[in-house]
């Protein structure tokens, strides 16, 4: 049975006047047991990119990590395979299978690599239409609670417009967990962002093909550890107040503020996804109105509910104070993802101004990541920041646009912007 | 909110059914015991049965649990003596601010509000009498003062009135106070034999004062070489020193003083056993303490006892008012050992307490003091939330005689009186007043 802990991390003493309460919130799964082992089913759905600019390499990588994955499946999870390219088809259960997706056991798994072995790359991508058959073939097994897909591309969605494949993503969020790879250099980091951000999963790339199988079954391992099959993040305001955002920040940034449905008038939800055993940082800000020094407030109950029940709580409270002392100190946890959450808006905005062209932009940008990575002791943004910059003063944030920049390495920066250290407790 | 009434039924003497004055432990009549100490006391209608639970505990830790297990067990009692324990650690239902339901968090549900915590500000009244109101005051945090009486229906009966202020500087100093004051009064109301020698009658009005009966008595007080700092600090210390007048009352009197002031020792060493029992395990550098100063007295005869800060006054109508404890404060012990006022009352440490009940109580045996009571009066005890604005017994009475042609004689009116004025006057440390109407 899993267990669920929740610690709060603020400075919950308020100046006189002061409003905003910031709190991080860390919540903590333990005895998550294995997918689909809980009661209800889990489904499964590899998506291979097999466009024509696949050939060579990238196909054979691509059946490689296919295979990987379906090794890691549990038995008994449903699943299926689709080999995407300017339309979607259904690779495995074949065709003519009475079934749209099927149960993992031994034979399944042989038939399965055996129709992965048979994708042949050629034609567009219009990642869109994956993403529809993936929907329809999930609703084919509603038993299957838990829904999960893993989608590998290497180019850019040129088969269908933009619109469409929004249109794709909205249809699909809230049905399935979907995380996203771009092998290669070729494709868009935020486009396939759009598309891992809303169905609650992640984007990374897999620079060389080599690096797939091993990648791919990572995945699946880490998607069959999730036995908690959904879970809701609650945050209850009190009468009158004001939630500035909500966001998970660890392990990487991701705003949750615009997903909030009403649990009830005081209570708003933001789906989480799947767990397994993991802990996750929330850092969640909410504006109260100022009450007199000396007084005490409940800002927030910060809560996670699975299957609709409360299953962890924590406390952000507010305590006015004149005690300056008290009032002025930074909990050192707001300071480490408030520090990281700029770091990611930082690195993607100096990336897309080096892009456009402006190189003014990006310098000042870039140089304000160097800082922030330095501060919150992020090596590995520091580490990916030096191959797109010379750092002359990390301390001040001075730095120079590298001039001899490959693409993959400034793609590595762009996905990895997302991804927190955690604080050093 | 959940209340826990033990009492005795009526006054009448099992034995012979003659009446007896409620506090009596011998009927007047046949010369029998009155009640045995094993004896179960009596339960009151609607009042849960000794052991049953009080109300939830809501997130009370281990060793207010325990405290509260302590009160909840109801102890033998003298007869007719009733004593309430509000549960001060319950939940109220709704939000003092909106209405709104309490969560278990322990804040309001809808405005996020604290719930009011019933330790904040509470009263106590077993019988019309007597009434105890302990109060959080402005600046602290939390009430860490405790408090507990009991009495006789009957005024002019047996009554026992406790206060124990806990040190601010020590964590849970206030489970140490409350679970103090309870178990102290508990002792100090129970049945309690006179000695098989003393006959019981009642003194003549010609006896003076009558003697401190006690071997630690004001006199002679060591310089104290063990001071607590950042307790609970008294701004001045009282000049008057109680008249020891030597014993020349009835023996009846001395009897009952020497009864009351065993049982007041006693009492102090239940109550040093429930502060050290507050301490954590492992022991803490700094383990909760709180004072002491108690009360019990019946229709002719008071004794007090002390440890620490807290004190006791008697207030007559006509006469002289006294303080009747000593401070056990720095600059109280000085200034007997004869430094001069201002000379002890300047040095840093002045306000220092030099005892208290806790784990590291250097002595945390009570000096008492004995009275006869012969004249209408008021006798007040209080932490130093209230003496702090009015230390001199003098004006005290006149604080006292100005509040209440307010609110009249009645003591719970009174006692919130010298609350909400000591509130008024800053309220810079937590509150706690008992009275007992003498005559």
């Amino acid at each position: 049975m899993a267990q669920f802990s929740c610690e709060v991390y603020q400075n919950e003493f308020l100046p006189e006047g002061g409003t905003d309460v910031h709190a991080v919130v860390t919540i903590t799964c333990s005895g998550a047991g294995e997918a689909g082992q809980g009661g209800d089913d889990a489904a499964e759905i590899i998506i291979v990119d097999t466009s024509g600019s696949m050939q060579g390499d990238r196909i054979q990588a691509a059946k490689a990590g296919a295979a990987a994955a379906l090794d890691q499946i549990i038995d008994g999870t449903w699943f299926a395979l689709i080999a995407g390219t300017d339309g979607a088809t259904r690779a495995f259960p074949y065709a003519n299978a009475v079934s749209a997706m099927v149960r993992m056991e031994p034979g399944a798994r042989a038939a399965a690599k055996d129709a992965v072995s048979r994708l042949v790359a050629g034609g567009g991508t219009a990642i869109g239409s994956w993403l529809r058959l993936a929907t329809r073939l999930f609703e084919s097994v509603p038993q299957a609670t838990q829904r999960h897909a893993i989608l590998l591309t290497d180019g850019k969605n040129q088969s269908e417009t933009a619109e469409v494949l929004r249109t794709s993503v909205r249809e699909a969020s809230g049905r399935f967990q979907c995380d996203c790879r771009g092998v290669g250099a070729d494709w868009d980091v935020r486009e396939l962002r759009e598309v891992a951000t809303a169905l609650l999963g992640t984007v990374d790339i897999i620079p060389a093909p080599h690096q797939l199988a091993e990648a791919f079954a990572g995945l699946m391992r880490q998607a069959m550890g999730r036995g908690v099959a959904e879970a809701q993040l609650r945050v209850w305001t009190p009468q009158g107040a004001r939630v500035l955002f909500v966001r998970q920040v660890s392990p990487q940034v991701e705003d949750l503020t615009g997903r909030r449905v009403d649990v009830d008038p005081l209570t708003g939800g933001y789906p989480t996804g799947a767990w397994g055993d993991e802990s996750r940082d929330y850092h969640v800000a909410v504006q109260l109105a100022a009450k007199p020094v000396g007084a005490e407030q409940l800002a927030a109950r910060v809560k996670l509910a699975v299957g609709g029940q409360v299953v962890a709580q924590g406390l952000a409270k507010a305590l006015w104070s004149d005690n300056d002392a008290l009032t002025t100190r930074i909990n050192p946890e707001v300071a480490h993802y408030t520090g990281q959450t700029e770091l990611a808006a930082v690195i993607q905005e100096g990336l897309a101004a080096k892009a456009a062209g402006d190189d003014a932009e990006a310098t000042a940008k870039l140089g304000r990541a160097v800082q922030l990575a330095r501060e919150t002791g992020n090596e590995e943004a520091t580490a990916k920041l030096r191959k797109v910059v010379d750092i002359q003063d990390p301390e001040a944030g001075t730095v120079r646009l590298r001039r001899d920049v490959s693409k993959l390495d400034e793609m590595q920066l762009d996905t990895a912007s997302t991804k927190t250290s955690r604080v050093r407790r | 909110m959940d209340v826990a009434v033990s009492a005795t039924a009526a006054a009448r003497c099992p034995h012979c059914a003659a009446e007896v004055t409620p506090g009596d432990v011998f009927c007047e009549a046949c010369g029998k015991q009155l009640v045995d100490g094993a004896v179960p006391p009596a339960r009151v209608p609607g009042a849960p049965a000794p052991g049953e639970e009080i109300g939830g505990l809501g997130g009370a830790s281990g060793v207010l649990a325990g405290a509260l297990e302590q009160a909840r067990t109801a102890p033998p009692r003298r007869p007719g003596v009733r004593a309430v324990d509000l549960d001060l650690e319950a939940l109220p239902a709704a939000c003092t601010v909106c209405g709104a339901a309490i969560a278990a968090d322990g804040y309001c549900a809808d405005c996020g509000a604290p719930a009011a915590r019933p330790r904040d500000h509470w009263s106590e009244q077993p019988a019309p009498w007597v009434a105890l109101v302990c109060d959080r005051g402005q600046r602290h945090a939390i009430n860490q003062d405790g408090g507990a009486i009991a009495a006789s229906e009957e005024a002019g009966g047996f009554a026992a009135l406790v206060i124990c202020d806990g040190v601010s500087s020590a964590a849970r100093s206030e489970l140490a106070s409350l679970a103090a004051a309870r178990a102290a009064r508990d002792v100090l109301a129970e049945p309690r034999p006179l000695p098989a020698s003393a006959p019981v009658s009642v003194p003549g009005p010609s006896a003076g004062d009558s003697a401190d009966s006690d071997d630690s008595g004001a006199a002679t007080v060591p310089m104290p070489v063990a001071s607590r700092p950042g307790g609970t600090t008294p701004p001045s210390v009282a000049p008057s020193v109680p008249p020891s007048v030597p014993p020349q009352g009835s023996t009846s009197v001395q009897s009952r003083s020497s009864v009351l002031a065993a049982a007041l020792r006693d009492a102090g060493a239940v109550a040093q056993a429930q502060a050290v029992r507050a301490a954590s395990d492992p022991p803490e550098d700094n383990p909760p303490a709180c004072t002491f100063v108690a009360a019990a007295l019946d229709a002719t005869t008071l004794v007090v006892g002390w440890v620490g800060d807290s004190r006791a006054y008697w207030l007559p109508d006509e006469g002289i008012p006294l303080q009747l404890s000593t401070d056990d404060s720095w600059a109280a012990e000085a200034i007997a050992v004869g430094f001069s006022r201002e000379e002890a009352e300047r040095a840093p440490q002045a306000h220092s307490i030099t005892r208290w009940l806790g784990r590291d109580a250097p002595d945390a045996v009570p000096r008492t003091l004995a009275r006869r009571l012969d004249t209408a009066g008021w006798l007040l005890l209080c932490s130093d939330g209230l003496w702090n604005y009015r230390s001199e017994a003098a004006d005290l009475k006149d604080l006292v005689t100005s509040v209440a042609v307010e609110t009249g004689a009645e003591p719970l009116a009174l006692a919130e009186a010298l609350v909400a004025w000591a509130n008024a006057q800053g309220g810079h440390d937590n509150i706690t007043v008992a009275l007992a109407r003498v005559g």
